[in-house]
C-alpha cells in the first residue's frame, strides 16, 4: 500500500474501531488490549492496580476479542494505539507472522518454558487446555451420559443445545482441527473435520463470534455443551454455575494465552514493565488460583486443588497444533466453514 | 475568470457542506474502491497489486450470490411487511383526533428512543429456544422440543420490521395528512364503500409516502448490521455481516471492500429502478 | 309532503348545540339556500342531509322515505365541496366517472355520460388532465360535473363558489342557476354570502343559533325581514327603534301617508322600523322625516353611498343611484324621507 494510502486507512480505521484517543503517548501511560472475561477479574482487581501503584504508570485496558485486536493492529499500522496485546495462540501466531509484535530481550524469553514462546516476540502468561464444557445438571436431568469425545458434539440428542465459536475465533478453529484429528485428519487434511462439523451443525444453536456470550447461554439453559478451555470453566464454576470441564479421550488441545509488545508502540519502556509484571511469578500464582492458569515460567510450580491446572508436564500430554500449517490453511478453512458448516 | 462578490458568496457558503461530504463520503468511497483492487495474502497482509480478482471472486462465487440474494430478500420482505403494517397504522393515526394522535405518534416514535441493540436483544429473549414464545408453546404442549425461530430470515425480518416501522408510518402519515378529509367524504357520497374508499382513494393518494417509506426501509434493511448480526447469527448471513467478517476476522480488507461496493451498487440500482417505476405513475398528479 | 323534509333536526356535540330543532320542507326541483354566519349550524345541517353526521334527534326524509339510517354511499346525494375535493390521482374524466364506476355502469354508457357531464360544464377538452393542472374555476366545474353525473336525487352545495375570485364567481352563479333549472334538480346551497344566496335561490332560509329564523323567497326576505338579524344579514338596513324615538320622528305623519301603522308598536319594546339605504331619499325640509349632516360620501360606480349623522339615531345609510355628480359634500345638512310603503315594521317582543 502506498504510504499516503496506508496512513489514511489507519486514520479512518482508528476512528471506526476505537473511541479511545491516541493519548497514551503521554508519560506514564500504557495501553493494553486484553481478551475479555477470563483474565479480567484477576487483572483488574489485583495485578493492574498493584502495577499502577508500584510504577505510577497508568494502564488503559481495552477489552475485546483476539480477532478484533488483530484487526485493530492492522488498521492502526504506523500509528499503533495499543502498546501490549493479549491474544489466543492461533491469533498471536498470525500477529507475529504479520510482523505486528516487537522483539523481546533474549534473557527475558529464556525465563519461559519453550512451549510458551512464539518466535522472539510473544510470551505465554498462562497454559490451558481446550476441551468440552457441559452442564452436569441438565445432563443428569435428561439423563444423558457425560461427553468424553470430540465426536460427542454430534450426538443427535444435543440438537439445538450446543454453542460453538465461529472459525475466526480460536475455539472455533480448535473445534474444527480437533474434529479433524479425532476422525483421522490433520492440519494438512481438514476434510474429516469439515465432514464431522456438518454433523455437529444441526446441534449448534448459535455460532458465536466471541465466547463472552457463552456464560449467558449456559446461565439461561439455552445450551448444555460447548467447546471451551479449562480457565473459563474454572472461573464460571467458581461463580456457582453448574459447569464441568472434560479432557476428551482423543486429547484436549494445548492452549496458551500470549502477550506481546506491539511493534511501533509509543511507550515501549512502560510496555516492557507491564509485560514483566503480567508474566511474573506473583501474577502467575494468582492466575492459578483465580482461573487454573498453568504456569509458563521455568521451574515455577503451583498448588492444584481443582485438578484442572495444565502445567508444563501435563501440557506435553495434550494435542498441539502445528502453528505454521494452521497459519497457511486458515483462510481456506474459514472459506469452507462459512460455506459448508454455517448454514 | 473572476467572480463578483455576489457570485462568490453562495459558493463560499457551500464549502463546509462540500468539504464534509468530500471528507466523510467521497474520500472513504475512493479509498474503498482503491482497496477493492488490491489483494490479500495470508501471512503477508494486503498487497497493493491492481487486479479484478476480487470482483471476479464475488461475481462468480455462488456463496456471495447467495449473500446478495439474502440481503435483497431481507430488504424487500422487510419493506413489504412494514408497508402492510405501516399503511393501516398510518391510516389509524391519520383518523385519530388530538390529543390521541399526539399520544400515539409518541408511541410509534418511542422505540426510536431506545437503543437498537437493546430492542434487538429483546427479540432474542422472546424468540430464543428457552425464550418466552418457546416456553409458552412447550407449556401448551404444542411442541416438545423448542422450535428454532432465531438465526433465520424470519427472525431478521421481525427484528427489522420492529425497528424500521416508524420510517414507514411517518412518510405515509404525512402523505395522508396532505389529503383533505372532504375527498373521503366525496368518495362516500359518490357511492363508494369503505373498502373502495380505502383502495381507490386513500391508498393511491398515499403513494408518494409509500414510495419514500419503502425506499428508506429497504435501504436501511439492506444495509442493517446489528439486527442481522444478532438475530441472524452466523447462520443467515447478509452482505453487511460478511463485510464485517472480512474486515474484522479474516482481515481480507480488499475482498470486504469489494463486497461493500457491490452492495452499494446493487442497492442504489434497485432503488433507482423502483423510483422510476413509481415516480412515473405519480409525477403528473403528486 | 315535500320532496325533502327536515323535521325537528337536532345535533349536539357534547354540550354544544349546533342545530337546535330545525324543520324545513323543500319541493322537488327547488333551490333553497341555508344562509348564515359561521357557527350558525348550516354546514352541520348539510352534513346531516349528506349523512356525514348523524342527527341527535329529528328526521330527514326524501320522497317520503326516512333516510337517517341510510349510509352515505346509498343516499344518492351529489355534493360539491368548498375546496372541490377532487381525487388528485385521477384525471378529470375519471373523477367524473368515479360515481358511475361505483354504480357499475357499463363502460360505454359511463363514457357517454361522463362526456355529456363534461360538456354541460364546458370542460370536454380537458378530460385527460389531472386536477392540479386545472384552474380553480375549472376544478369547481369538474366537482359539479362529478356530483351531477350520478343524477342524484338532491344536490348539496357547500360554499361552492367562495374560493373563486369575484368576477368568476358571478359567471359561475349564472351558469349554476341555468344548469340547475335545466336539470330540475332539488338543490340545497350552504353559504354565508347573501348575494350568492339571493342570486341563486328560490327560497332562502336565514339561520342563526342553530335555527331557521326566516324562510322566504329572496325578495320577500329582503323587503320584509321579520327580525333585526335577518334585516342586517340580508343586505344593509337602517333600523329605527320606534319606542325610543317617539319624540324624534312624527310617526303619525308617516302613518297618514300610508306607511305601516306603528301606533300599536309604539308601546312595544324593541319594535323596529327597517328602511333599506336605497329606499332613503333626499328631500326638502318640509317633507323630511329625518334631518342630519353628511359624515362620509363614497362613490361606488352604480351609486353613491352616504353615511349621515342623525341626532337621535346615530348613523343612517343612504344609497343614491348615480344619475349625476353628487352635490352633497361632507358636512352639508340634508333632509331624508322614504315612501311609506318601503318601510318594514319588525315587531318587538310584545311588551
Amino acid at each position: 500500500m502506498t504510504n499516503f494510502g496506508s496512513k489514511l486507512f489507519s486514520a479512518l480505521a482508528a476512528g471506526g474501531l476505537s473511541l479511545v484517543a491516541a493519548q497514551a503517548q503521554a508519560q506514564g501511560k500504557v495501553v493494553l488490549g486484553s481478551t475479555s472475561s477470563t483474565t479480567m477479574s484477576a487483572l483488574n482487581e489485583r495485578i493492574l492496580p498493584a502495577f499502577e501503584k508500584a510504577s505510577s504508570i497508568e494502564v488503559k485496558n481495552v477489552a475485546g476479542a483476539s480477532a478484533h485486536h488483530l484487526a485493530r493492529l492492522q488498521a492502526q499500522q504506523g500509528n499503533q494505539e495499543l502498546d501490549v496485546v493479549m491474544l489466543d495462540d492461533a491469533i498471536m501466531a498470525q500477529a507475529v507472522s504479520l510482523g505486528f509484535c516487537a522483539d523481546l530481550p533474549k534473557a527475558f524469553l529464556d525465563t519461559f518454558v519453550p512451549e510458551a514462546v512464539i518466535g522472539g516476540q510473544a510470551v505465554g502468561f498462562g497454559l490451558n487446555a481446550i476441551g468440552l464444557a457441559y452442564n452436569p445438571k441438565v445432563f443428569e436431568q435428561k439423563p444423558w451420559s457425560a461427553p468424553t469425545s470430540w465426536n460427542d458434539l454430534a450426538r443427535p440428542e444435543f440438537k439445538n443445545r450446543i454453542a460453538v465459536a465461529t472459525i475466526s475465533n480460536g475455539y472455533g478453529l480448535a473445534t474444527l482441527a480437533m474434529l479433524a484429528k479425532a476422525n483421522g485428519g490433520s492440519e494438512d487434511n481438514i476434510e474429516p473435520g469439515i465432514a464431522a462439523m456438518k454433523k455437529v451443525a444441526p446441534n449448534v444453536v448459535a455460532f458465536v463470534d466471541s465466547t463472552s456470550k457463552i456464560p449467558e447461554l449456559f446461565q439461561t439453559g439455552e445450551i448444555a455443551l460447548t467447546v471451551w478451555n479449562n480457565n473459563r470453566v474454572k472461573l464460571l464454576a467458581d461463580t456457582g454455575l453448574p459447569i464441568e470441564f472434560v479432557f476428551p479421550k482423543e486429547g484436549a488441545l494445548a492452549g496458551v494465552s500470549y502477550l506481546c509488545i506491539v511493534k511501533g508502540s509509543k511507550n515501549p519502556e512502560n510496555a516492557r514493565k507491564l509485560i514483566e509484571v503480567m508474566t511474573g511469578t506473583e501474577a502467575q500464582k494468582l492466575y492459578a488460583t483465580a482461573f487454573a492458569g498453568g504456569p509458563t515460567l521455568k521451574g515455577l510450580t503451583v498448588d492444584d486443588p481443582s485438578g484442572l491446572i495444565v502445567d508444563t508436564a501435563r501440557l506435553r500430554t495434550l494435542v498441539e497444533l502445528d502453528a505454521k500449517k494452521v497459519q497457511a490453511n486458515r483462510e481456506e478453512w474459514a472459506r469452507r466453514w462459512a460455506r459448508e458448516v454455517e448454514r | 475568470m473572476s467572480l463578483s462578490r455576489a457570485q462568490a458568496w453562495p459558493l463560499l457558503m457551500c464549502v463546509p457542506a462540500v468539504a464534509l461530504f468530500a471528507v466523510f463520503f467521497l474520500l472513504p468511497l475512493a479509498l474503498v474502491m482503491m482497496l477493492s483492487a488490491y489483494s490479500f495474502k495470508a501471512g503477508v497482509g494486503i498487497v497493493p497489486d491492481l487486479s479484478w480478482a476480487n470482483y471476479a471472486a464475488v461475481i462468480f462465487d455462488g456463496y456471495y450470490q447467495q449473500l446478495f440474494f439474502n440481503t435483497l430478500f431481507i430488504g424487500v420482505t422487510t419493506a413489504l411487511v412494514t408497508l402492510l403494517l405501516g399503511m393501516p397504522e398510518a391510516y389509524v393515526l391519520y383518523r385519530m383526533r388530538s390529543p390521541w394522535r399526539t399520544i400515539f405518534l409518541l408511541v410509534i416514535l418511542g422505540p426510536l428512543l431506545i437503543s437498537l441493540v437493546v430492542r434487538t436483544l429483546g427479540w432474542l429473549i422472546l424468540l430464543g429456544n428457552q425464550g418466552v414464545l418457546n416456553s409458552a408453546l412447550m407449556a401448551a404442549g404444542v411442541t416438545e422440543d423448542p422450535i428454532r425461530f432465531l438465526y433465520s430470515a424470519p427472525a431478521i425480518v421481525i427484528g427489522l420490521t420492529h425497528v424500521l416501522l416508524p420510517f414507514m408510518v411517518i412518510p405515509i402519515w404525512t402523505s395522508l395528512q396532505k389529503q383533505k378529509s372532504s375527498v373521503v367524504h366525496a368518495a362516500f357520497s359518490l357511492g363508494a364503500s369503505r373498502r373502495q374508499v380505502f383502495f381507490r382513494i386513500i391508498l393511491p393518494t398515499a403513494l408518494p409516502g409509500i414510495l419514500s417509506g419503502t425506499m428508506v426501509v429497504f435501504s436501511l434493511a439492506a444495509s442493517a448490521f446489528a439486527t442481522p448480526a444478532i438475530l441472524g447469527g452466523r447462520r443467515f448471513k447478509v452482505v453487511s455481516t460478511a463485510v464485517y467478517d472480512e474486515f474484522m476476522s479474516t482481515l481480507n480488507w480488499p475482498l470486504g471492500a469489494t463486497i461493500a461496493l457491490f452492495l452499494l451498487i446493487i442497492s442504489l440500482g434497485s432503488l433507482m429502478l423502483y423510483n422510476r417505476l413509481i415516480e412515473r405513475r405519480i409525477q403528473r398528479w403528486a | 309532503m315535500a320532496f325533502l323534509e327536515l323535521d325537528g333536526l337536532v345535533k349536539h356535540f357534547s354540550s354544544f348545540v349546533a342545530v337546535d330543532g330545525l324543520s324545513l320542507s323543500v319541493e322537488r326541483g327547488e333551490f333553497v339556500s341555508l344562509l348564515g354566519p359561521s357557527g350558525c349550524g348550516k354546514t352541520t345541517t348539510l352534513h346531516m342531509i349528506a349523512g356525514f353526521q348523524e342527527p341527535s334527534a329529528g328526521s330527514i326524509s326524501v320522497d317520503g322515505v326516512d333516510i337517517v339510517d341510510v349510509p352515505v354511499n346509498k343516499r344518492d346525494i351529489g355534493i360539491v365541496f368548498q375546496n372541490y375535493a377532487l381525487f388528485p390521482h385521477m384525471t378529470v374524466a375519471d373523477n367524473v366517472g368515479f360515481g358511475l364506476d361505483m354504480r357499475r355502469v357499463p363502460k360505454a354508457t359511463r363514457d357517454a355520460r361522463v362526456r355529456r357531464a363534461l360538456e354541460q360544464v364546458h370542460l370536454e377538452t380537458l378530460a385527460g388532465r389531472y386536477p392540479k393542472e386545472l384552474s380553480g374555476g375549472q376544478q369547481q366545474r369538474v366537482a359539479l360535473a362529478r356530483a351531477l353525473v350520478i343524477e342524484p336525487k338532491i344536490l348539496l352545495l357547500d360554499e361552492p363558489l367562495s374560493n373563486l375570485d369575484a368576477k368568476l364567481r358571478e359567471d359561475m352563479q349564472i351558469e349554476l342557476k341555468l344548469l340547475q333549472r335545466e336539470l330540475g334538480i332539488t338543490t340545497i346551497l350552504v353559504t354565508h354570502d347573501q348575494n350568492e344566496a339571493m342570486a341563486l335561490s328560490d327560497r332562502i332560509a336565514v339561520m342563526h343559533g342553530g335555527r331557521i329564523v326566516q324562510l322566504d323567497a329572496p325578495y320577500q326576505g329582503y323587503e320584509r325581514p321579520e327580525t333585526p338579524f335577518v334585516a342586517g344579514f340580508l343586505g344593509k338596513a337602517n333600523l329605527f327603534d320606534i319606542a325610543a324615538s317617539s319624540g324624534a320622528i312624527d310617526w303619525s305623519r308617516i302613518a297618514q301617508s300610508g306607511g305601516p301603522d306603528v301606533s300599536a308598536a309604539l308601546g312595544e319594546r324593541g319594535a323596529l322600523l327597517c328602511v333599506r339605504p336605497e329606499k332613503m331619499a333626499f328631500c326638502g325640509p318640509e317633507e323630511a322625516y329625518l334631518s342630519g349632516v353628511v359624515a362620509t360620501r363614497i362613490f361606488l360606480g352604480a351609486s353613491w353611498l352616504y353615511q349621515i349623522k342623525v341626532a337621535q339615531f346615530g348613523t343612517v345609510l343612504v344609497a343614491e343611484q348615480n344619475r349625476s355628480a353628487s352635490d352633497k359634500v361632507e358636512g352639508s345638512a340634508v333632509h331624508l324621507r322614504w315612501e311609506p310603503g318601503h318601510a318594514a315594521l319588525i315587531p318587538g317582543d310584545g311588551q
